[in-house]
């Protein structure tokens, strides 16, 4: 039982030495949704099928709000050094605060996400008040 | 005879020496190729894999001893046992594996060694909790029925495992010709865990490439598009128990608010399936895909 304890233990102090190391040595780098073409593939890579039209950026590029030709949204949240999307689908809680807007899609894994999108943020919220029902 | 060491004790060295070797290797030519939440994160999925074994490995190996007690004839601990062993656990590594793709029962479990967005050797740790509570362990029992002992079964398990670490990288491009025609390679698993709708679910191959051509279920890695790592729908976050449970709360909230008729659909269907068509399997995108390829 001790043996097993120790064996545990060390594989505990291993598995976060490792994870450490990757830390230290700066492994990751910082990727940023450069513009909207990058975000029409992106939502297109994570959605197989969403044609993308029209993108908003967030400034700092950690996020993007994506939308196609019938209205469907798709947001795009950095997470670690790559991207994760999902369709915005109804209801939907938002918050528009001048040039933020925070989205909340009620996922257990995805963290509100506000976008800086300048002059653009009020004319997204509106798109995303008026996403159709029932096209997932 | 049937006191065996466990071989994977005995390569948790290497396996530490060859992270550290790749993350030296990508910090010089791709730093993005690890990130060190992920690799934190799948670590611990192979800590808590090996909890998880200690915890339910001696009920598996009950199980496994008491159908050995059931068997018709014994195969002999001879050399050539082994040899044949070896294949037929990967035969069944392959049944196994197959199932774990395309019923969500097994794939609630065998999601979490592919919900990393990267594919390095940290990603073949990334192993999961509950295999147990999935039973795929009963796609190894017709090998004890067959009369093969436990502990060989469990020995070949291994070393299949231990195999199988070291594909998880892109650091390897492409070994010789031969070599591809018979062994599961970087190359070939790089291509089960992609989600390009060209690449979803293929190659579920343990050690030997052969029995994905011998079902129909090879693809070969092409070079002209860049591989997405990870599960369809990926993961929001790094949060270390929504990642070892979410396709089970998934599934069970599914079933309990499904129709009566769907219920099992939820369950033994294949991931993705809905009742009601609004979610996506991977047969349909990739029936998607290949639509507009053909135009």
């Amino acid at each position: 039982m001790i043996a097993l304890a120790i064996q545990l233990g060390v594989s505990l102090a291993a598995v976060l030495a490792l994870g450490w190391l990757a830390r230290q040595m700066g492994l990751g780098g910082d990727p940023r949704i450069l513009n909207g073409a990058h975000a029409i593939r992106l939502a297109h890579e994570g959605i197989y099928g969403f044609d993308g039209v029209d993108a908003a950026i967030d400034r700092a590029g950690y996020s993007a709000l994506v939308r196609d030709g019938n209205g469907r949204h798709v947001l795009i949240m950095k997470k670690g050094n790559k991207f994760v999307t999902r369709l915005v689908t109804p209801p939907i809680e938002g918050r528009l605060d001048q040039k933020l807007l925070t989205i909340e899609l009620r996922e257990p894994d995805c963290p509100p996400v506000t976008l800086n999108l300048g002059d653009k943020a009020q004319y997204w919220a509106s798109g995303l008040r008026h996403i159709p029902v029932g096209q997932d | 005879m049937e006191k065996l060491p466990d071989p994977v004790q005995y390569a948790i060295p290497a396996f530490v020496a060859l992270i550290i070797i790749e993350m030296i290797w990508a910090k010089r030519r791709a730093p993005d190729k690890y990130e060190p939440k992920d690799t934190l994160n799948s670590l611990l999925f192979g800590f808590g894999s090996t909890v998880a074994g200690v915890l339910f490995g001696g009920i598996m190996a009950g199980i496994a001893y008491s159908a050995y007690s059931l068997r018709p004839i014994t195969i002999p601990w001879t050399w050539w046992a082994w040899g044949l062993c070896f294949i037929l656990d990967d035969l069944a590594y392959y049944a196994f594996h197959r199932a774990a793709h395309r019923i969500r029962w097994f794939w609630a479990s065998h999601v979490n060694h592919h919900s990393s967005q990267h594919y390095n050797l940290s990603t073949a740790l990334r192993q999961t909790w509950t295999g147990f509570f999935a039973a795929g362990f009963i796609f190894r029992l017709p090998l004890v029925f067959m009369g093969f002992h436990p502990a060989m079964i469990f020995f070949c398990g291994a070393l299949n495992l231990i195999y199988q670490f070291w594909i998880h990288t892109e650091a390897i491009g492409r070994f010789p010709r031969w070599f591809e025609a018979v062994m599961n390679t970087p190359s070939h698993h790089r291509v089960h865990h992609a989600v390009n709708p060209r690449y979803l679910d293929r190659n579920y191959a343990g050690t030997f490439i052969i029995w994905d051509k011998m079902f129909g279920t090879f693809t070969p890695e092409v070079g002209d598009e860049p591989i997405r790592y990870g599960i369809v729908k990926q993961l929001g976050n790094f949060n270390l128990l929504w990642g070892v449970f979410h396709e089970w709360v998934g599934m069970l909230r599914d079933f309990a608010t499904a129709p009566f008729k769907s219920k099992l659909g939820y369950l033994f269907g294949p991931p993705g399936w809905s009742h009601d068509g609004s979610r996506d399997t991977s047969d349909m995108i990739k029936a998607r895909w290949e639509q507009n390829r053909d135009g």
